[in-house]
């Protein structure tokens, strides 16, 4: 092979990640084993991932290099990165929680990195801090298309099996299949609200529960909402809820500006339609009414913001809840959120004293899906197909 | 974008190419697929490989008359006021302009050699005509969605440009097809046992399985539905408010054109245009404005792929393929017993109308 095979990055039922080097050019690599099925060769979500992500050439896309096939396994050659997002909030967040403008640049590529899948007919469809990856750079970029798949125009009736629970868009809870970028959307808003709380915003049990959560927060809809989404999605199950009010999202997160208040609101609207898309999304306020130019000759390629301040090595804790402190204050100064201008850290080595991501992140309770990795195995994988 | 980042862009391109390139000999060397397996499946390269041209678009036009054809498209679409409709949420209306250009970008990256068969030793066009009606059965019977007849057929020609196949190996080659289509667009995909079955146990479960990787391999993994003109053929729907008849027609018409070899040049929006052109006339109506604008295609431009299709449809025995079977069905409103009887009494006439002069 082409590549050195170093030490296991993770491993899950779909497949197996390693950490690799090309023979050739030095390069470190993720080298994602596919198992191939002695009884149905070459699995969908291979197909689909392989297929879809030679299309998608992207800066917030882990890109793949190379693919290996031979009788037993398939192997995905992957551009590295050092972790993932969950991963980096357990490390580098306060609790988890991330400082503004590093939620900002984050939240800033993912919808970038979104919208380009949604303009090249990709949905993505398991939106989840542990499937994006972030590099050294700062970059983050979305990984693991194994659950990913076309959409036409107009879309076809998809599987409902989609989406870690805690990311799964309402509509897809309450049954829809004719699902579109719409549920990416969602799952992104989840990933925002975590990013700046360090938690998980609607951490629901089971699809019932999930529901639940979630109409906590953004409130139950009315009945003449329900029948509208009825009516457009007929496939869709509606049952008679609690009515709870909406909660003002501020006071669910209390350290996030107006801002970021007002465009997590349009990302997590219950009514599939009413949601913002992603392109949208990238013209809001919040990210425009205060971004610098990026630094001279750095990171000018597309899609990309300028990287958060620099976090390699991660800043002592006292300054970083300094930071936090200052931010919260002046959140009606929304100029503090201006990214810095990273340290010189382009091309250095990581420190040394990174670890591997591990393969114990907290975990949705979904039985579906015993198993994450860098690169993911898709929680459905071995689901009936 | 700027030029600095495109060109760093086109650099990253061809780095990757540079190594998939470097890969494929490597995978081939690796599992042997060299002379002593392709005699096995007999299927070897063709001796030559044909540079990769620029797939040739039909209809081939002068640069006058192809600029002719955009200055009036475009003056009836700026004259045409698009309403975007934004409650049909299935349309993804908020990116259906971006989705649309980007499939007018690649439909053609997907389309196949419009003559490989004279690379052929065995096969000839009918035998693929044969091989696409049966296709179309299987596809029927195991009520797959819609574009996976087209991805399947489309992967089939596709692996027929690189490979050279014997005819006993046709069929194999088709069946691997579908079951890579199948798992690709399907939700529920059939088992390979289920397309051994529909063989009727014509090749093994272990010959369709490496044929899976075989054709995998050969086409890069491309597997794509940017082949199939559903979503032309829905935009142009747009036009007479989604009249069912039209629609139904329509389908037929677009299906008849996936068993004629001479339509593997046309692109797939042109392929939705002809049939949504066809089905206009066929149930006495005109190619207005709003047609031009939602299909991007003059009726002149639709002239000689309707000729075609209707030249198709009276061919001998055309009537007893399958596709004129299953759209002879209530389901379908008759749609190929309807279009057969209009292409008879029309190309008659035409005919006849020659003689007379």
């Amino acid at each position: 092979m082409n590549y050195i095979q170093l030490e296991k990055l993770g491993e899950g039922t779909y497949a197996t990640v390693f950490k690799g080097r090309s023979r050739t050019t030095n390069e470190i690599v993720a080298l994602k084993e596919i198992h191939l099925d002695a009884e149905e060769g070459t699995p969908s979500t291979a197909i689909r991932e392989i297929s879809l992500m030679k299309e998608l050439k992207h800066v917030n896309i882990v890109r793949l290099h190379d693919v290996i096939h031979t009788e037993t396994k398939l192997v995905l050659i992957f551009e590295y990165c050092e972790q993932d997002l969950k991963k980096y909030m357990d490390q580098r967040g306060d609790r988890g929680a991330l400082d503004p403008p590093t939620v900002k640049s984050f939240m800033y590529q993912l919808l970038k990195g979104t919208a380009f899948c949604h303009e090249n007919q990709v949905l993505h469809r398991d939106l989840k801090p542990q499937n994006l990856l972030i590099n050294r750079k700062g970059e983050l970029k979305l990984g693991d298309f194994g659950l990913a798949r076309a959409f036409g125009v107009p879309v076809n009736t998809f599987s409902n099996e989609v989406v870690t629970l805690w990311y799964r868009a309402p509509d897809v809870l309450l049954g829809s299949r004719t699902y579109s970028t719409s549920i990416d959307v969602w799952s992104c808003g989840c990933i925002f609200a975590e990013m700046i709380s360090g938690v998980p915003l609607f951490r629901g049990r089971d699809n019932h529960d999930q529901l639940l959560h979630i109409m906590r927060i953004v409130g139950t809809p009315t009945e003449a909402q329900f029948q509208k989404m009825f009516k457009e999605t007929p496939e869709i199950t509606i049952k008679s809820y609690p009515r709870y009010p909406k909660m003002p999202l501020q006071q669910v997160l209390p350290k996030a500006s107006p801002q970021a208040i007002d465009l997590l609101e349009r990302l997590l609207k219950f009514d599939p339609a009413e949601r913002i898309t992603a392109t949208e999304a990238l013209l809001h306020p919040y990210f425009h009414q205060t971004v610098n130019p990026p630094p001279y000759g750095l990171n000018s390629s597309p899609g990309s913001m300028p990287p958060p301040p620099s976090n390699f090595p991660p800043p002592p804790r006292q300054q970083q809840q300094q930071q936090q402190h200052a931010a919260h204050q002046q959140s009606a100064h929304p100029t503090q959120y201006a990214p810095q201008v990273p340290q010189q850290s382009y091309g250095h080595p990581p420190p040394t004293h990174q670890a591997h991501p591990q393969m114990h992140h907290q975990q949705p309770p979904n039985v579906n899906m015993p198993f994450s990795n860098v690169y993911g195995a898709p929680p459905y994988g071995h689901g009936p197909r | 974008m700027d030029v600095e980042e495109d060109m760093a862009a086109a650099q990253q391109d061809l780095e990757d190419d540079v190594n998939l390139l470097v890969n494929e000999q490597e995978v081939e060397a690796m599992i042997g697929v060299d002379d002593s397996e392709d005699e096995e499946l007999e299927v070897t390269e063709i001796a030559k490989v044909p540079e990769p041209k620029a797939p040739r678009v039909w209809p081939e036009v002068s640069t006058d008359r192809k600029l002719k054809y955009e200055t009036e498209v475009h003056a009836i679409r700026a004259a045409f006021e698009d309403e975007v409709d934004m409650y049909d949420t299935t349309m993804v209306s908020e990116y259906a302009e971006e989705i649309f250009e980007y499939m007018g970008d690649l439909e053609e990256d997907v389309m196949p050699d419009a003559n490989y068969m004279d690379g052929q030793n065995e096969i000839t066009w009918q035998m693929r005509q044969t091989l696409v009606d049966w296709l179309l059965q299987v596809h029927l019977r195991y009520h797959m969605l819609p574009e996976t007849l087209w991805i399947a057929v489309n992967i089939v020609d596709r692996f027929l440009t690189k490979r050279v196949v014997s005819l006993v190996k046709l069929q194999l080659v088709g069946v691997t097809a579908m079951f890579i289509a199948a798992k690709y667009e399907e939700i529920l995909a059939p088992s390979v046992d289920e397309f051994v079955f529909m063989t009727e146990n014509g090749y093994t479960k272990e010959e369709i399985l490496k044929g899976e990787r075989i054709m995998l391999q050969t086409l890069e993994f491309r597997v794509s539905h940017y082949c199939s003109p559903y979503s032309w053929m829905r935009k142009i729907s747009k036009a007479d408010d989604y009249d069912i008849q039209t629609r139904t027609l329509s389908k037929f018409l677009t299906e008849v054109t996936l068993l004629d070899h001479q339509f593997l040049r046309v692109k797939p929006s042109l392929v939705a245009a002809v049939g949504m052109y066809t089905a206009r006339r066929m149930l006495g109506g005109d190619w207005n404005d709003a047609f031009v604008f939602f299909s991007g295609y003059t009726e002149e431009q639709l002239m000689p792929g309707h000729d075609l299709l209707v030249g198709k449809l009276v061919e001998d025995n055309f009537s007893r393929q399958y596709v004129c079977k299953k759209y002879a069905n209530k389901k379908f409103l008759k749609a190929s017993v309807f279009a057969i009887d209009w292409a008879r009494t029309h190309s008659g006439n035409a005919e006849k109308m020659m003689l007379e002069e």
